[in-house]
């Protein structure tokens, strides 16, 4: 037989059990509900998730997790998009995560860039996303945009972290 | 009046077990707050000329050049604005052997009030200077409404 929950987890007032004159613990009135509203607390929690799920960044995975301390700050910024990603590490050139000299930048940015709109369907031009450590003398950026403009890339995309004002 | 539970006293109505959804729910979250990432990384996006087409109506659009020079000091000309050809030179000394960031952003600041139409600016660095001046002034145009921004290779590399 069918017994609500609600009712099975009712209980009787602990002070009436214990009176000695009149105790309640031999009626079968109950005097006290002490089932906890959980409706609002999936609700809470359900808010939380979605909030977090909300927040989630997609572009993230783009930039190395262990190198955004080096990164530049600023505050007037676009969100990550896909791209070919150009990493510069103790003056190493590396093209999606494979080392290339200085002197084969340039074709490794074309086959890169051939590579990348090869896999896009709706025709979405190659750029080049840049990380590098803002220490770093612009020198070392400058190749960079030689070489993507000798692989016809004119999209560029320099990664930076938000500013806190 | 036809019953289908006629003469039965069952409660109809009944309560979910809301427990295992919390638990689910808990898991979630300490899933979500475990993996989520605060800090918020985006791009400075850059698009750069690549050979040197002529403008359509054959005039220049107003432009700002940012020279940023070996010992920290920055000259800003300001160049086709109205019937001004000549470039309007402002220079900025290094303060310190560093540039100094507050008259750059002065000056920065009242270029869009002044000049409305400007929209173009290009970023000449030098060989020593760092990576995070060329993308500070770069966020500085940004944040003056300055959206087609150029940075200029170094020659000879």
């Amino acid at each position: 037989m069918y017994s609500s929950s609600l009712k099975q987890t009712s209980i009787q007032s602990p002070l009436s059990q214990m009176a000695i004159v009149r105790p309640k613990a031999a009626s079968t009135k109950r005097t006290l509900v002490s089932s906890l509203m959980l409706t609002s607390l999936v609700d809470a929690f359900s808010i939380l998730v979605i909030f977090l799920l909300m927040n989630t960044k997609s572009g993230i995975e783009q930039v190395e997790l262990k190198k955004i301390n080096q990164l530049p700050h600023a505050t007037a910024m676009d969100t990550v998009t896909k791209g070919i990603v150009l990493r510069i590490e103790d003056n190493k050139y590396f093209v999606d995560e494979v080392q290339v000299s200085e002197a084969t930048l340039a074709q490794k940015l074309e086959e890169a860039k051939t590579k990348f709109e090869a896999g896009t369907i709706n025709g979405l031009k190659a750029s080049v996303i840049v990380q590098a450590d803002k220490k770093l003398d612009y020198e070392a950026v400058s190749p960079i945009l030689r070489a993507g403009a000798a692989a016809g890339l004119n999209q560029f995309k320099f990664a930076v972290v938000e500013k806190s004002n | 009046m036809i019953s289908t539970e006629q003469g039965s006293n069952k409660d109809q109505t009944f309560e979910l077990n809301l427990v295992p959804f919390i638990d689910v729910l808990s898991t979630c979250i300490c899933f979500l707050l475990m993996t989520a990432i605060w800090i918020n990384v985006g791009v400075m996006n850059v698009s750069q000329a690549i050979g040197s087409e002529p403008p359509a109506n054959g005039k220049n659009p107003p432009s700002v050049i940012a020279d940023i020079k070996n010992d920290g000091s920055v000259q800003l000309s300001l160049k086709d604005v109205g019937a001004n050809k000549k470039p309007v030179m402002y220079d900025v000394r290094s303060s310190g052997g560093r540039i100094d960031w507050e008259r750059v952003e002065a000056y920065v600041g009242t270029l869009q009030a002044n000049i409305p139409e400007l929209k173009t600016a290009l970023v000449m660095p030098s060989a020593r200077t760092k990576y995070e001046d060329v993308i500070r002034i770069m966020d500085m145009f940004k944040k003056s409404k300055i959206t087609d921004i150029g940075i200029a290779p170094l020659t000879g590399t």
